[in-house]
């Protein structure tokens, strides 16, 4: 008669302790579970972050709207630049052969608008070559039927001092103009055998200004 | 209280990781694709690609007022020999990139003084070939990687003439004690 209460509790101790067990293991799978869904996701964040925003990006400069990282391409360049370069400018050459300047926003810092045009004005910048082309949020170049996706040093036209004004917006104009896209675009100034100003001072040296004129 | 700060180093350990991983590795995958993209012809072949609009989708951000003509290397065996064009009146250049993205050398029209150029790019520790001086001689830094020609079309009414010069550019796999 007392094996029984004893057998009894025995049963209900490895039960209890098998419930625990499990509930322990299903506990432990779910803490390890959030922390590889936390930990990933932080990481891919921070990573998509750091490359989109360029920070911690060595020999970034900055010149009015214009943005470039010198180190792009070369290699010496830092594993932010690198990625960076991969995803935003693959196959880029190096500061000595060229330097690349991006703008997302004019010269009042105020980011570029889709339904508005824009202006670009300016000299020749010191270089042998230069162009300045319009790509899409996808980074390529902008679909229009009169394919103007870029003015160059040797297409550009100037006024007879020698500046030139080019339009950016999304319907044609006339003389120097450059098509926008609908969903966003960026600009690119491209710099190719930059002069000796240009190398010495790559955030002063005088690039063209981006002025908003009118918007949709 | 230990539970939670173990969780919690564990995550970040986590965190950081990934992140190292996707920044530093993300080039090499990216290089790699476009290297899969441009080169389905094979190492060591050339690739003349029409003038960049917006269905060029091989490459971001092309530029408009260039010619590209593309070979994807591969020196882990033999040596490879490029040779240039040399179109005139207009700028040009034949980069080297490594598999992570680096452009480790570059030489251009100006240095080519009007001539064709022969460039020889061997892979690490490789003996270079007998050959009679004329040619660059270049270690590339990854057995594979990617060679760009680039000509400016500096005039659209010279397009044609600017792209057939641009094709004389050749890319040949080389045996390692074949004479040049």
């Amino acid at each position: 008669m007392l094996v029984r209460p004893r057998a009894g509790r025995e049963q209900a101790f490895r039960r209890d302790a098998a419930t625990e067990g499990a509930r322990t293991g299903l506990g432990f799978i779910l803490r390890l579970l959030v922390s590889i869904v936390v930990g990933v996701g932080l990481g891919l964040g921070s990573a998509y972050y750091m490359i989109v925003h360029g920070t911690g990006q060595q020999d970034v400069v900055i010149n009015g709207p214009w943005r470039s990282n010198l180190a792009a391409g070369g290699v010496d360049a830092d594993m932010y630049t690198r990625a960076s370069v991969a995803v935003f400018g693959l196959l880029a050459l190096n500061k000595s052969e060229t330097i690349y300047y991006t703008a997302r926003s004019d010269s009042a810092g105020e980011a570029f608008d889709p339904a508005c045009s824009y202006r670009i004005e300016g000299r020749d910048p010191d270089a042998r070559w230069w162009s300045i082309t319009a790509y899409g949020r996808d980074s390529y170049l902008i679909a229009n039927p009169q394919k103007r996706y870029s003015v160059g040093k040797t297409s550009v036209v100037r006024a007879t001092d020698g500046s030139f004004v080019i339009r950016l917006s999304r319907t044609p104009e006339a003389g120097n103009w450059i098509a926008t896209a609908a969903d966003g675009f960026d600009v690119s100034l491209r710099l190719y055998n930059p002069g000796p100003g240009v190398i010495a001072g790559p955030s002063t040296v005088a690039l063209p200004s981006i002025v908003k004129e009118t918007c949709e | 209280m230990m539970r939670l700060v173990s969780w919690t180093l564990f995550t970040l350990v986590l965190a950081v990781t990934t992140h190292v991983v996707v920044v530093s590795q993300l080039p090499s995958f990216i290089m790699g694709r476009a290297m899969s993209a441009i080169g389905e012809q094979g190492t060591g072949r050339i690739r003349f690609s029409d003038r960049p609009d917006e269905t060029a989708r091989r490459v971001v951000r092309p530029s408009p007022d260039l010619l590209y003509s593309t070979c994807v290397y591969d020196v882990s065996k033999n040596p490879l020999k490029i040779t240039t064009g040399a179109p005139q009146g207009t700028y040009w250049s034949v980069s080297f990139f490594a598999d992570n993205t680096d452009n480790f050398f570059v030489f251009n029209d100006s240095k080519a003084q009007g001539k064709p150029a022969t460039i020889l790019l061997i892979g690490q520790g490789q003996q270079v070939p007998p050959q009679d001086g004329s040619m660059t001689v270049i270690s590339a830094p990854s057995s594979r990687g990617l060679v760009l020609f680039r000509t400016l079309i500096n005039d659209d009414a010279r397009l044609a003439e600017i792209d057939a010069q641009r094709r004389e550019a050749r890319c040949d796999v080389i045996l390692p004690n074949e004479v040049q």
